[in-house]
């Protein structure tokens, strides 16, 4: 149990950036949504 | 190289556009050259086109890749439009271009509705794609194709050479295309000709239909279920079992089509593609069905 | 190996590991197998290619194909741009069945107080017409509605009017025990090419036990066959709902649906509303539906096999979300939740209410998902601050106990049931029966997918359309 708990938070630490990106991507009103 | 003239009563009618490519697929049955002829060909073409039967049914522009005639190409396509209204035009593409949204925007119009793209995948992975396309960026260049003639609404035909480097991953290809690239119009899985690239270096490339029909058939199997149309082409159906020969097109060229001794006695040879007959070497494992 | 993780779900579920992405896409593995992909010890090459091939995880700090990733998000979530398209009329509380489970608490025939105004009626249906969808289905509930065919005709008389600019692709459904199938009502079905809903239970003993009244299912019977004549089959679909006494006959109640030659059926458990919150202990309710829906699926399964035409449609839901990149509108199970981004009740007391079971909540006087009254501006109920606070737990994205289980893409949220059953629109996951049952089912389904494939597949492939 221990070990699931450690490895969805380092999964979410790791994504956090990425899976706001995604999501500002799909739902977002701006088509331009460029990453510099 | 000389092109045929185009006829009507053909099922192959091409032009070609050019010998350069930004491939090198490893088992291409054109191998690229460098060389300038793209204004050579368009101006043979431009020619072609206009003494082209008026009622003949598909025209295919192949290469090298067609896209590299730039701007070119949408003149050829309107002139096709123009002079050959009825004609479906039938483009055969690495689809790399189309990553250029404004270039499939232009295609869309040119090809006013009458325009299909054919457009090689060779794996779901990124890297084994490249490897087998022979050029780093080749994957994702052309699945952003895919989805702006997607978005364009142009047709699609997804093409899969099957080949020793990708036949494993049929079922995950498949499943990728199910989710991913569940707009094209039908997948095709090819079976390779034996010559140039596939003949040559045939250790690395070559892998008898034997040995790949089971995963061929799951792949097949799993595009169907969701009513994906897909089709098989050039495999012969003695190959092939024979719930999936439904899926077995006549797909072979009429210039290079061939049958065997043994397919006279064949009860199934008139739906059958047969063979290569530019291939060096017939398939293993042929049988008639009595 | 170098690579970076994309956001992914896992479970154990039986002798394998299962992975979700973001999407929704499930892979089957061994277990052990996130582990492997968190601390980069994968060795399964073939394996390795998939998970870059499907989003799993990226070659790249940001994937070469976002973009593709982020359309397949949108169209997961494709419902939201037409936003309400499910508009349900709550006509009367008159009836005339006292079924045991009843959460609409009906009053009995005679009493006119509780039936919609027809003011309400014709506000309703401009509240309707504020939604931008292209498609609206107006369905026509109680107590029982075909006891108010008046209603009926001046609600789909204005909808049609107002239709003539509006242009809408419009969907009337009528929701009847089709006891009481009139030629006037059937009229109004035949000219507006109204849908009909009915009950049905399972066999006579069942159905009239469940409706309270001993002719129930013969009238029943002879309603569905006089509207299938009338209207033509495809026109007349069953909806039963299984009461404790249901539970035990899982294979009666299917078999009585082919009898009756209905080609699917929805398994539905009780909600735990109305007169059904006098029943005894949910837990173990919620726990035989489980057990019941599985016996009753497989004997499904069974008619299939036979060549029969039986699909489950709880079931081609979950199918549909699991195997296809499509997305899915079913309103009892999505994110955001389906009260008013996809339902939204209209109620004879006058008052816009956010779901089913909210209006119910009002019988017994709990007004907390009702909206507001229908002579309100649109704007000012749909937009109001009451649904914005819902909007804060209406996604299972964001709630504990949801935001990292791998079932969140096949599954929803349910603010409205929170509240009935804890007291709290956020809920409590770990006793949460709404989360148990779902899971349970849920899984069940995947199973038979994963383990089944080659079985069921043939069969599964008719029921995802």
């Amino acid at each position: 149990m221990l070990n699931d708990y450690k490895l969805r938070q380092t999964i979410d630490d790791e994504t956090r950036d990425i899976r706001t990106i995604l999501y500002a991507k799909a739902f977002a009103d701006d088509e331009n949504l460029t990453l510099e | 190289m000389k092109q045929r003239p185009l006829d009507i009563n053909s099922n192959d009618n091409t032009l070609f556009t050019t010998e350069q490519c930004n491939n090198h697929c490893i088992m291409c049955c054109q191998p690229p050259r460098k060389i300038d002829d793209i204004d050579y060909y368009y101006q043979q073409n431009i020619k072609r086109v206009m003494l082209a039967p008026k009622d003949l049914p598909h025209i295919a522009l192949t290469g090298g890749e067609p896209t590299l005639m730039g701007d070119k190409l949408f003149s050829l396509i309107r002139l096709i439009r123009e002079q050959l209204p009825n004609t479906d035009i039938h483009i055969l593409s690495n689809g790399r271009k189309f990553a250029d949204p404004e270039y499939a925007k232009q295609l869309k119009l040119a090809g006013e509705g009458k325009v299909m793209v054919g457009v090689p995948l060779h794996s779901d992975y990124e890297k084994d794609h490249d490897i087998i396309a022979g050029s780093k960026g080749a994957y994702n260049e052309t699945i952003l194709g895919l989805y702006n003639l997607a978005i364009q609404g142009i047709a699609i035909e997804l093409r899969i050479v099957m080949n020793k480097l990708n036949y494993m991953r049929f079922p995950q290809m498949a499943s990728f295309i199910h989710k991913n690239l569940s707009f094209v119009n039908w997948t095709a899985f090819m079976g390779m000709e034996r010559v140039g690239f596939a003949d040559s270096k045939s250790e690395h490339i070559w892998i008898e239909p034997i040995e790949y029909i089971d995963y061929l058939c799951k792949a097949v199997q799993l595009l169907d279920d969701f009513r994906h149309e897909v089709v098989i082409f050039n495999i012969p159906l003695c190959l092939l079992p024979t719930k999936y020969h439904a899926f077995a097109e006549r797909s072979i060229s009429d210039w290079k089509n061939k049958y065997t001794d043994c397919c006279e006695q064949c009860r199934l040879k008139e739906q059958c593609c047969g063979f290569f007959a530019t291939s060096t070497q017939l398939y293993t494992g042929i049988k008639p069905f009595n | 190996m170098k690579y970076y993780l994309l956001p992914f779900k896992f479970t154990r579920l039986g002798d394998h590991e299962i992975l979700v992405n973001e999407v929704g896409d499930l892979l089957y593995v061994p277990i052990g197998t996130a582990e492997q992909i968190v601390n980069r010890t994968i060795e399964d090459q073939e394996l390795y290619k998939t998970l870059v091939a499907n989003f799993f995880i990226s070659e790249t700090r940001i994937p070469a194909l976002l973009d593709v990733y982020a359309e397949r998000l949108a169209e997961k979530k494709r419902f939201l741009d037409d936003y309400t398209a499910l508009h349900i009329f709550v006509l009367t509380l008159r009836c005339n069945q006292l079924c045991v489970y009843c959460q609409a608490s009906s009053q009995d025939e005679c009493v006119s107080h509780a039936t919609m105004s027809m003011e309400s009626m014709r506000l309703a249906v401009q509240h309707m017409f504020k939604s931008r969808s292209k498609y609206l289905t107006m369905e026509f509930q109680g107590g029982e509605p075909s006891l108010e065919p008046a209603l009926i005709r001046y609600g789909i008389e204005l909808a049609e009017q107002i239709n003539e600019t509006e242009k809408r692709h419009l969907t009337y459904v009528l929701c009847t025990n089709s006891i009481n199938l009139t030629d006037e009502v059937l009229g109004i079905c035949t000219q507006y090419n109204v849908l009909i809903s009915t009950s049905l239970d399972g066999p006579s003993f069942l159905h009239n036990t469940n409706r309270g009244k001993q002719d129930s299912y013969e009238r029943v019977v002879k309603g569905i066959a006089k509207a299938r004549e009338v209207l033509g089959a495809d026109r007349v679909s069953a909806l039963m709902t299984a009461s404790e006494l249901s539970l035990n006959y899982p294979t009666e109640i299917v078999d009585e649906y082919h009898k009756l030659g209905f080609t699917s059926i929805f398994l539905r458990a009780l909600n735990p509303y109305g007169k059904a919150t006098d029943n005894a202990d949910w837990e173990a309710y919620t726990d035989r539906f489980i057990e019941f829906y599985k016996q009753a699926f497989e004997h499904i399964i069974e008619l299939n096999k036979q060549g029969h035409v039986m699909i489950e449609e709880y079931a081609a839901i979950i199918l549909r979300k699991l195997l296809t990149p499509w997305c899915t509108g079913f309103v009892d199970l999505q994110s955001p939740a389906g009260i008013v981004n996809s339902v939204l009740i209209y109620n004879y007391d006058g008052y816009m209410y956010a779901s089913d079971e909210s209006r119910m909540l009002a019988e017994e006087h709990d007004y907390t998902f009702q909206i507001g009254k229908l002579s309100e501006p649109y704007e000012n109920l749909v937009y109001s601050h009451k649904v914005k606070e819902w909007a804060k737990v209406w996604n299972n994205e964001t709630i504990a106990g949801c935001s990292d289980c791998a079932l969140q893409a096949y599954c929803g949220a349910d603010p409205v049931r929170n509240h009935t059953t804890q007291n709290d629109l956020y809920g409590f996951r770990p006793t949460s029966l709404f989360c148990k049952k779902n899971k349970a089912i849920i899984e069940y389904i995947i199973s038979c997918v994963v383990d089944r494939n080659e079985e069921l597949m043939p069969i599964f492939r008719n029921w995802i359309r």
